[in-house]
C-alpha cells in the first residue's frame, strides 16, 4: 500500500521545532511519510494553514486555542475539542504533559536589587522598559489586557523573542515575556514574576490536527499524552539552545528513551549541501516571481503609457501593494493559496510589479516624441515602431526597474520562510528563534551574496542589450 | 500626353480648432521634379508636407497619391514609398549607422544581400566612409548625420521624397557640399521631391518649381 503523506507544521520557536520533530518522528515510525513545514510565522499563519489543509497537524497550546482561535476564557480541553470539531473539523490530542504558560521575566541583577515577587509588584516601576514579543503584544491574553488587569503603565515595545533575553542581560530592557519552559530561564537565572491574579490561562502543549487525519495517526499522537513535564521540556529546550543539538536528534533521543520509536542513526546532510539546497530554493522563489512580474508588468506598462489617464491611479494602487508589510501580505495569501512555495511566489510577484511597471511607463513616456513621429513617418507600423524604436529606447529604464525588483525580491524572499516556502530565510528565522548568530549568518551572507550576484548579472545584461552611451549611469 | 500626377491636393483646408492653417489648396506636383514650398514659419508649409504622407488628415478636401485617394488604413504601407527627411534628422540613437540606414530594408524583409548592396551604394553616393558602419548617431557631425538621414529615406527607392527644412541646421559650406550629393542622387534615381524651406537661395539651387505660401494660402507658383 502506498504510504500516506502527512504534513507537519510548527511555529518558529525552539520548543515548537522540538515538539514538531517529536510529532513528525512518531508518525514516521508509524509508517507515514512526513513533509515538514516548520518555521510558520505565528498562530495566525499556522492555524490558517491547518484549516486550509496545507498542513495536517502542528503543536499548539490550549491557552492559545482558547484565547486566539475560539476567543473564550475557558481552557477546558473537552470543551475546546468539541468546539474545534464542530466549527473547524479540527481536533486536539491528549496534552503532552507540561504547561508552558506565559510569564514575565526579570534579569538576575534587577531581581537582586528589587525584591519583586508578583506581577502586581511591577506597578511600582512605571519607568521600566518592557521588550515584548510581537505576538504577546497583540494577543488577547497578552500585554494589552494584562496591563489593564494589573494596572501597569510601563512602556512596552516589540522585540523578537529570541533576542529579548540578550537584551535583558545587557540591561537594554528591564522586562520581557517568557515561556515558563524556555531553556534560558534556568541557564541565566531569570526571575519569573508570579501571576497572582491568575491572568494567564493554562498553556498545555498538545497536537492540533485535522479531523480527517487517519485513525492510526490519531492513535500515535495520543501516545504522546503525558510523556513530558515542565522540567523535561526545559531540558530539551536547553539541549538545542546551549548544546547545539539538532531538533531532529533531541526528538529522536527523547522518543527512543521513552521506548516509543526504534533508535536509528540520524541521517544528516553536510552543511555545504544544506546551504546549497537553500540557495537553490531561494533562487527559485526569486527568479520565478521576477519572470512572472516581467511578463505582466512590461506589457501592462506599455499599455498603461498609452492611456495616461489610468496610469496614475494604477501606479498608486501597485504602490499601496508595496506598502503592505511582507509578512502581512504572506499571511493574507494563506486563505487562498495555503502555505509553501506558491503563495510566496505570488507575494514576491506582487512586490516586483511596481518597480517594473513604473519604470516601463516612465521609460516609454521619456522617449523623444520627435523620434516616435519619425518612426511613424518613415513607414513603421505600430508594432514595428514598438519593437524597433520604443522598446529599445525604454529598455535602460525598464532594466533598471527589473534590477530593483530583483534585489528587493532576494531580500524579501527570506521572509517566505514564515509560510513554509523554505529558502535562506529558514536559517535566519531558525537562527533568530534560537538566538544563534552563526545560523543567522548562514542565511544572511548567502542572500547578501545573491543580491550582489544579481547586480553583476544585470551589469552583463545591460552591456549586451544597451549601447554604452544609452546606459543608465548609476 | 497627360502625365499621371503622383501627388494631388484637392480643395484642402486645414483647421486646428478655430485656427485655419491652410485654406483653398489645390496643388499637384510634377513627377520626378523637385518642388520647393517656400514661406515664413507659420505659413503652413510643414502641415502641407504632412498632409502628403498622411501624418495629418485634412479637415476639408482630398489627398490623392499614386492616382488614388489616400487610404489612411494603409498609411504605413504608403509611407514606405515616401522617403522622409527632417531638420532634426531623427536617426535612432540606439542604432548604429548601418542599422539606421537599413531599418526599412529589414522591416520589408529584403534579402540580406540586397540590403548590403543598397547600403554600399547609398553610402558611396553620399561619400560616407565605410569605417562609419559601427558609429552611433551621436558620433556623427551634423552634415554626416543628415547624409545618413538621406540614405535612410532613399533606402527603398521611394517614388516620393518629402523633405522638411532638411539642411537648415547646417553651415554654408556643409550645405553646398550636401546639395551636390543630393542633386547627384536625384539624377541617378529621380523621384518626386517636395522640399519645404524658408531659404530662397536653397530653393533656387535645388528646385525646378517654386510654390510660395503665406498665411495658409498659395500666393504664387
Amino acid at each position: 500500500m502506498a504510504q500516506t503523506t502527512l504534513k507537519v507544521g510548527t511555529k518558529h520557536s525552539n520548543e515548537s521545532y522540538i515538539l514538531g520533530e517529536i510529532v513528525a518522528q512518531i508518525l514516521e515510525d508509524g509508517g507515514f511519510k512526513i513533509e515538514r513545514k516548520f518555521n510558520l510565522g505565528g498562530t495566525a499563519i499556522s492555524f490558517e494553514a491547518l484549516k486550509k489543509g496545507s498542513i495536517d497537524v502542528y503543536p499548539e497550546y490550549s491557552g492559545t486555542i482558547a484565547a486566539e482561535i475560539l476567543k473564550q476564557k475557558s481552557t477546558n480541553l473537552d470543551s475546546l475539542n468539541q468546539k474545534l470539531k464542530t466549527q473547524f473539523q479540527l481536533e486536539i490530542s491528549a496534552p503532552f504533559g507540561f504547561n508552558n504558560t506565559y510569564a514575565l521575566a526579570l534579569s538576575p541583577d534587577l531581581a537582586r536589587k528589587y525584591p519583586l515577587k508578583t506581577i502586581t509588584d511591577l506597578a511600582a516601576h512605571p519607568e521600566w522598559r518592557a521588550g515584548l514579543s510581537y505576538e504577546f503584544l497583540k494577543r488577547e491574553d497578552g500585554w494589552g489586557n494584562l496591563s489593564k488587569a494589573y494596572q501597569l503603565t510601563l512602556k512596552a515595545t516589540g522585540l523578537e523573542h529570541g533576542i529579548a533575553y540578550q537584551a535583558l542581560m545587557n540591561h537594554e530592557i528591564e522586562l520581557t515575556d517568557a515561556y515558563s519552559t524556555d531553556g534560558e530561564i534556568a541557564k541565566y537565572g531569570f526571575t519569573l514574576l508570579e501571576d497572582n491574579l491568575h491572568f494567564f490561562p493554562k498553556y498545555e502543549a498538545l497536537a492540533l490536527y485535522r479531523s480527517a487525519l487517519p485513525e492510526k495517526a490519531k492513535n500515535l499522537l495520543e501516545k504522546l499524552g503525558h510523556t513530558l513535564n515542565d522540567t523535561t521540556m526545559q531540558r530539551l529546550n536547553s539541549l538545542a539552545l546551549f548544546e547545539k543539538q539538532t531538533h531532529q536528534k533531541i526528538a529522536q533521543d527523547f522518543l527512543a528513551a521513552q521506548k516509543m520509536i526504534q533508535n536509528k542513526p540520524v541521517e544528516s546532510i553536510s552543511t555545504m549541501q544544506d546551504i546549497l539546497n537553500h540557495i537553490f530554493t531561494h533562487l527559485k522563489l526569486t527568479l520565478l516571481s521576477l519572470i512572472a512580474a516581467i511578463l505582466v508588468a512590461v506589457p501592462f506598462g506599455i499599455l498603461l503609457h498609452r492611456f495616461p489617464r489610468f496610469s496614475k491611479p494604477l501606479l498608486y494602487l501597485t504602490g499601496i501593494l508595496q506598502t503592505i508589510p511582507s509578512i502581512a501580505l504572506l499571511a493574507l495569501m494563506i486563505p487562498f493559496l495555503g502555505i509553501g512555495v506558491l503563495p510566496a511566489i505570488v507575494a514576491l510577484f506582487l512586490y516586483a510589479l511596481l518597480p517594473i511597471l513604473r519604470n516601463t511607463v516612465i521609460g516609454f513616456s521619456s522617449i523623444d516624441p520627435t523620434l516616435k513621429k519619425i518612426a511613424t513617418a518613415i513607414g513603421l507600423n505600430p508594432l514595428q515602431k514598438l519593437w524597433h524604436v520604443e522598446l529599445p529606447l525604454a529598455m535602460p529604464m525598464i532594466l533598471t526597474g527589473i534590477r530593483t525588483a530583483a534585489v528587493i525580491n532576494v531580500g524579501t524572499a527570506t521572509l517566505a520562510a514564515f509560510i513554509g516556502a523554505g529558502g535562506l530565510g529558514e536559517f535566519i528565522v531558525t537562527g533568530l528563534a534560537l538566538n544563534q548568530t552563526e545560523l543567522i549568518l548562514r542565511g544572511a551572507i548567502p542572500s547578501a551574496l545573491l543580491a550582489i550576484g544579481i547586480e553583476l548579472c544585470f551589469e552583463i545584461i545591460d552591456k549586451l542589450l544597451i549601447p554604452k552611451h544609452l546606459r543608465q549611469k548609476i | 500626353m497627360i502625365k499621371k500626377q503622383v501627388i494631388e491636393l484637392q480643395n484642402i483646408a486645414q483647421r486646428y480648432g478655430e485656427k485655419e492653417v491652410l485654406s483653398n489648396i489645390n496643388l499637384s506636383f510634377s513627377t520626378n521634379c523637385i518642388t520647393a514650398l517656400l514661406g515664413k514659419s507659420g505659413s503652413g508649409k510643414s502641415t502641407l508636407l504632412q498632409l502628403i504622407n498622411g501624418m495629418v488628415k485634412p479637415s476639408i478636401g482630398k489627398v490623392r497619391v499614386f492616382g488614388n485617394d489616400f487610404d489612411y488604413t494603409k498609411a504605413a504601407q504608403l509611407r514606405l514609398q515616401m522617403g522622409y527627411v527632417v531638420q532634426q534628422v531623427g536617426l535612432f540613437p540606439h542604432m548604429n549607422l548601418y542599422d539606421n540606414i537599413c531599418l526599412l530594408g529589414k522591416i520589408t524583409k529584403m534579402p540580406l544581400e540586397s540590403i548590403q548592396k543598397r547600403f554600399d551604394f547609398l553610402l558611396n553616393m553620399v561619400q560616407l566612409p565605410h569605417s562609419y558602419i559601427q558609429k552611433y548617431p551621436y558620433e556623427l557631425s551634423g552634415g554626416e548625420a543628415q547624409r545618413a538621414g538621406l540614405c535612410r529615406a532613399l533606402f527603398l527607392k521611394p517614388s516620393i521624397l518629402l523633405m522638411d527644412e532638411p539642411f537648415a541646421a547646417l553651415d554654408a559650406e556643409t550645405k553646398n557640399n550636401i546639395y551636390q550629393y543630393f542633386l547627384l542622387i536625384q539624377k541617378t534615381e529621380p523621384c518626386t521631391v517636395v522640399l519645404v524651406t524658408h531659404d530662397l537661395k536653397e530653393a533656387e539651387t535645388l528646385a525646378g518649381e517654386l510654390v510660395w505660401l503665406e498665411n495658409g494660402k498659395i500666393i504664387q507658383k
